[in-house]
Order: structure tokens, then sequence, then C-alpha cells
């Protein structure tokens, strides 16, 4: 079953999720552990910020030669025997694949993480073909099982108590002879190994993405800490690559930079377990590897994106240190942003990818507290792109009247000092005066969308023009 | 027009006025020159403490290292691990490989090494190294008739035989080495392998097995 696009009920996604205690607990494990491990792996790498900055020129670089780098990435993957195929759209993508499928033959087809695949409904499509896809990431495995949107980049099912897990395979495993409710994870994790080893002999397809593409050896690039991508690809006769055309980059040693801060930003390693270069198909004389190698290029608004204010967006390579560090992430977790891309990089592509209509709340899921930027591997400046869709929101006239109105409201205020001091200077001492004692507010008249969920701090009575004015 | 036409077109449009040969040599001499970019400091190390830093990032990485003076050792350090690791010592699949193919496995004669596919059922395969990197503690392997990639991600265990004269310092050298031995081309796969298999994908608990081998082991030679 394809997954809807729920980012217009951003609002109420966001308030079930705070009202949910099992999502708040996963939530809370979840970004006090991967901001930890970030931390420790970048504190024992002197050289962080300077590789982080040639990450960024490498993307840099990579973006404003785009069209020759994919140009020579194409040729470089002929060469070696394989095929590419270019998609501008989603209907041409799976349409596309779902060719290459059918000629691969077989009816199952092992997956690899690919968040491109869900950006095109993937798997949805190709059940409606007849055909079986089948996660082999754990995470993609659990989701699947459980027909749910992936909640986090590195983590799909990151959202789930284990108990709920072990429901899910009972349920699922239990014809194949599993019938047993397993409690740990370290269980839970062989009960799906043993299942899922005899498929990756039986696929004749499978589908992978790439977290790069290189320009100068036409090789796909792959990077697991489960090595489940990696033997879908070596065991199945034909190896599918479905990328964004936005990861090409032009040569092994920008790889190195690129891997250098991912696995750094994303889990805390030095380097995922395995990073598995695919150039090609099977050469004579091996025993393995497919037989027919195939790259699907999507662009599916990204060369939009790209002409866009908001381009440095592409130089993402899908780390998640954004949504690991970002408050409103830990808040309402990936599923309330309602699309595949969650957190602060989801509310900067979303709006290119579904349209600014449909995820236009999710640019103003931000304080802009700017943590985002701070973490972020190749520097992408997550808030200003943040500003620019919710100006680009207002322009359209897609913000709701009252919001409009709230805007125009403050803008008059503003545009006139003494009467915005005076305006300040009274709520001040009237909030401090019904705030005093505890130094907060349960309840403000016309602020219960704030007042619900959290206390109002109270001020102290003082703007900060008079407090400033004190002070000299 | 067709999609790739269109999908150029929008990028170059995209991208805006430039001038056209300068892009074009730019793209060139990048992809040529391949040049470095900053190798961090614990990538450049040699000698003593370039095989030092090696064994300590294999067991951060939990990968398991034995050291033996040559070849003639190999057999007893295999065996010793399979014992140390209550394993059956029959059954084993030995990579096709000529260097593992010339080790005197005689010497050992409770070791049954076959030349084979690897199954589901696989327990342990014996394979060559064809490099280790010192940065990150990383094994590098090479597809090719003698070295099968299913077996660096179907058995249970793998066992690699590691040179000592083929620990890189880093990245960028291993790379100089795989466009050395493809000639015009990488070799098929290039597999870096940096611990067992593993995930975090239930309640963030790191469990190790997820797909891959459940443990690695380095015996390296010299």
């Amino acid at each position: 079953m394809s997954h809807a696009v729920t980012s217009p009920d951003f609002v109420n996604n966001s308030k079930k999720a705070i009202a949910d205690p099992v999502l708040q607990t996963a939530l809370d494990r979840m970004t006090r552990g991967f901001p930890v491990n970030r931390r420790r792996a970048v504190e024992a790498l002197p050289e962080f910020d300077s590789l982080r900055d040639e990450a960024k020129v490498i993307k840099d670089h990579a973006l404003a030669h785009l069209d020759l780098y994919l140009e020579a990435f194409e040729k470089k993957v002929i060469e070696s025997g394989g095929h590419v195929h270019w998609c501008l759209t989603p209907d041409e993508a799976r349409a596309t694949i779902t060719r290459l499928v059918r000629d691969g033959g077989g009816s199952l087809i092992t997956k690899g993480k690919s968040m491109v695949t869900e950006e095109l409904g993937l798997n949805a499509h190709l059940e409606k073909e007849g055909f079986k896809p089948l996660e082999t990431d754990l995470g993609e495995y659990i989701i699947q099982l459980a027909n749910e949107p992936p909640s986090h980049i590195l983590g799909p099912a990151i959202h789930m108590p284990k108990e709920r897990i072990a429901d899910i395979f009972v349920e699922h495993h239990t014809p194949l002879g599993f019938s047993e409710r397993k409690t740990t994870p370290e269980e839970l994790v062989a009960e799906a190994r043993t299942i899922l080893r005899e498929k990756y002999f039986q696929a004749k397809v499978a589908i992978t993405g790439a977290n790069f593409l290189v320009a100068e050896t036409g090789s796909a690039i792959i990077v697991t800490n489960e090595g489940n991508g990696d033997l879908s690809q070596t065991l199945a006769d034909t190896h599918i690559v479905v990328t964004g055309i936005e990861k090409v980059i032009p040569t092994l040693e920008d790889a190195a930079t690129l891997l250098r801060v991912l696995a750094r930003s994303a889990t805390g390693q030095e380097m995922s377990v395995y990073t598995t270069l695919a150039t090609g198909p099977r050469r004579p004389g091996d025993t393995d590897g497919p037989g027919t190698f195939h790259v699907v290029l999507v662009d599916n608004g990204r060369s939009q994106l790209l002409a866009s204010p908001a381009k440095e967006a592409l130089r993402c390579i899908r780390c998640a240190a954004c949504l690991n560090h970002c408050p409103i992430y830990k808040a309402v977790g990936g599923h309330a942003y309602g699309w595949v891309y969650s957190g602060p990089i989801g509310a900067a592509i979303d709006p290119a990818y579904l349209g600014l209509n449909t995820a236009r709340h999710l640019p103003n899921a931000s304080t802009l507290c700017g943590r985002c930027e701070e973490v972020c591997p190749v520097r992408i400046p997550l808030p200003k792109i943040f500003r620019y869709w919710r100006t680009e929101a207002f322009k359209q006239g897609l913000t709701p009247g009252p919001e409009r109105q709230g805007v125009r409201l403050w803008a008059y205020f503003a545009k006139r000092p003494k009467l915005y001091r005076l305006w300040t200077r009274t709520a001040a001492r009237v909030l401090a005066a019904a705030g005093r004692g505890k130094g907060r507010l349960r309840h403000v008249v016309g602020f219960s969308g704030w007042t619900n969920m959290r206390d109002l701090p109270a001020p102290e009575g003082k703007t900060f023009f008079e407090q400033w004015k004190n002070r000299e | 027009m067709s999609s790739r036409q269109e999908i150029l077109n929008r990028v170059r449009a995209a991208i805006g006025p430039r001038d056209e040969q300068t892009a074009r040599l730019t793209v060139e001499d990048r992809m040529a020159l391949r040049k470095h970019n900053l190798i961090p400091r614990q990538g450049l190390t040699a000698g003593d403490e370039r095989l030092a830093l090696f064994c300590q990032k294999l067991v951060a990485n939990v990968i398991s290292c034995a050291q033996v003076s040559d070849n003639d050792q190999v057999p007893a350090a295999v065996a010793d691990y399979l014992r140390s690791r209550n394993l059956s010592l029959g059954g084993i699949i030995l990579a096709p490989h000529p260097m593992l193919d010339a080790i005197a496995w005689e010497r050992e004669p409770h070791l049954d090494l076959i030349h084979d596919q690897a199954t589901a059922q696989t327990q342990v395969a014996v394979t060559r190294a064809d490099l280790g990197i010192a940065e990150t503690g990383t094994l590098v392997f090479a597809a090719a008739p003698e070295n099968p990639t299913s077996l660096h991600f179907v058995p249970e265990v793998e066992i690699t035989i590691l040179s000592a004269a083929h620990i890189v310092s880093n990245l960028e050298a291993s790379f100089e080495y795989l466009r050395a031995r493809g000639q015009s081309t990488l070799p098929r796969a290039v597999n870096f392998v940096t611990g067992p298999s593993r995930t975090a994908d239930i309640e963030l608990t790191l469990t190790m097995g997820a797909h891959g081998p459940k443990a690695v082991h380095v015996i390296i030679v010299g």
C-alpha cells in the first residue's frame, strides 16, 4: 500500500505525536543517543571542521558542473558494461524500474535501503505489478511488515518499541514457522537474519540506493552497517541502483572526504561497517556478482531545486545529524512531517519535491535555533532555506488569512518604534504582574497554542530596551 | 525530447551561464589529476606506528587479530582461532586465491578446507584481504575470480589473511592500489569492511550479526 502524504496536516500530526507516550520514549532515547555518539567521534578528529569545509566545496563544485559529471559518470558506467536510465518524473522512474525488474525475471526482489525508492512509492507500485519487493535493512523490513513509512533516515523503525516489533514478527513470521515471541533485540535480529538469509539467494533482482556516484570511475557507492544492500547486490543476477541526480561527485578522493564526515555525523563511527563500490556487471571468470548492472538516475524536482535559492540543500549526504539535533524533530518525530524526508532536511527539500502548497508547514516547524546548520557535515544553511520557503509561501498567498493578518499587524507595530515600545512595555508589565511569584504563566488569553503544551516564562517587568538603557 | 536531454537541459539552465570550455577543462582535469583533499593526521602514519594504529583500530571495530611471522604459521593460527571460538575445523570454504592455495594447510591435519560457493548454511570462510587501512582499521577486498565477494557477506565467520606489507595509511592509498590493479576500470566490486555486521535498528541497541558475518578475524602475516 502506498503511504499518503500527510504533510498538509502537520499541525494535527504534531499534536497527536506529542500526546503519544510510546513515541515520546523512543524519541527521547534517540535524541540522547545519536548526538552523544557524534560528539565523541568529532572530538576524536581534530580535522573534522576542515573536512566539513572541504566536503561543502566538493559538493558545490559537483553541483556547479552537475551536467558534465553526470555525462562523465554515464560514459564510465557504459564502458564498464552497465546501463544508465534517466527519469524526469516519479511515473517515468516507476515504469523504467518495473521494466528492468520484469527483464530480470522472478517475482522476489531484495531491496537495500533507498530513500529515493521511498520517494517514488516504489514498493507499492511493484506490488501492484505483481512483484514481491522485500526490504532487507532491518529497520526498513520492520516498517514494511507494519506498512508504515520510515520515521528517520538512518533508523526507519526507530519510533517503535521492541514489544511492538515482537508483535509484528509473531504476526508475520508464524506462517513461516517462527511462532515463538522473541523479546530481546538480539533474538529479534537473529530471527530476521534467518528468514532473510534464504531470500538473498532466491531473488533474481536486487534494488539498492547509492550514497555517492563517482564520475571518474562510474561506480555506485553504498554504505551500510548490516551488509544487507551488499548481500543483495552480490547474490542477485540483476542489480538496479536507484538514486537522485545530485549524488554524483568527481573522484574517489572526493568520496574519501565525504565518507570521513558521513559516518561520524550519522552514527559516530569512523567508517560504517560496509562501504561497497559497485562498478558494472560480473567480469569474465567471476563466480558471483550481478550479470546485469543498471543505474536509474531520478530527477523528481531536483533540477528545479538546483535553480532555486534553496539549492544548497542538494549538498545533503543523508546523515540525519540535523534530525538528531532538532528540538522540533525531538518533539514530534518523523511521521508528523507527513512524507519520506523529515526533520530539518525534510523541511528544506520537501517543498521542492512535493510542492510548496503541500509542504508549506514544514519550514515553519523550526525555531531557527540553528543547531541543524551547526552539525551539518556539508554546512547546509538550513534556517536560511526555511526563511526562503516561508517568504515564498507568503508571496504565493499560501498562508491562511489570520496568519497573514497577524504578520501585517506585527509589521504595523514594528515599523513604528514608539508604538512598538509602548506595546511591549505594557505587555511586559502585565505579564510580569500575572506571573509574579512563580515566574511562569499557565494560561495567557489568546496564546493557548503555546500554553496548552507548556508554560510561558514570565517577563521580569522591563523590556530589553529599558534594561539596556539602565545598564548605561 | 528524451528525459536524458530534458534533465541535462534543466540542469544547465539551473546552473546558469558559464564559460563552457573552462568548465569542461576543469571537470576533465579534476578527474584526471585526482588530487588528494585533506588527509587527517591519523591517516598519515608509517612503519611501526602504522601497524600499531591498524591493530588498535581493528580492536575498536570488534575485529579480532593475530600476527604470525610467515605463511607456514597460518594453518595453526586458523585452527587456534576456530578452536578458541568452539567452531568446527571442517567444511571451511577457502577462497580460490593462489596465495592461499600455496599455504601448507597439511600442517594442520584436522583443518578441512574446500573450494566452493558460499550457501546460506556456510559457517566459515578463509579469504585473502587485498589491503588493510590503518586510518580506520578497514579491510579492503577487490572482487576477482580468486576473491569472490559473497565470501565477505554470506559466512557466519570470515577469517582473512593479510600481508603486513599490504597495510596502507589511508583511503587514498587504497584507491591508488585499486586503480593500478584494474587498469582502465575498477574491480567490479570493492568492499571496505570495518567490522562484523551490526545494526541498531531496534531501540538503538547495538546488535552484532545483522546480515553479514557475526565475527571477522584477521591474521597478519609478516
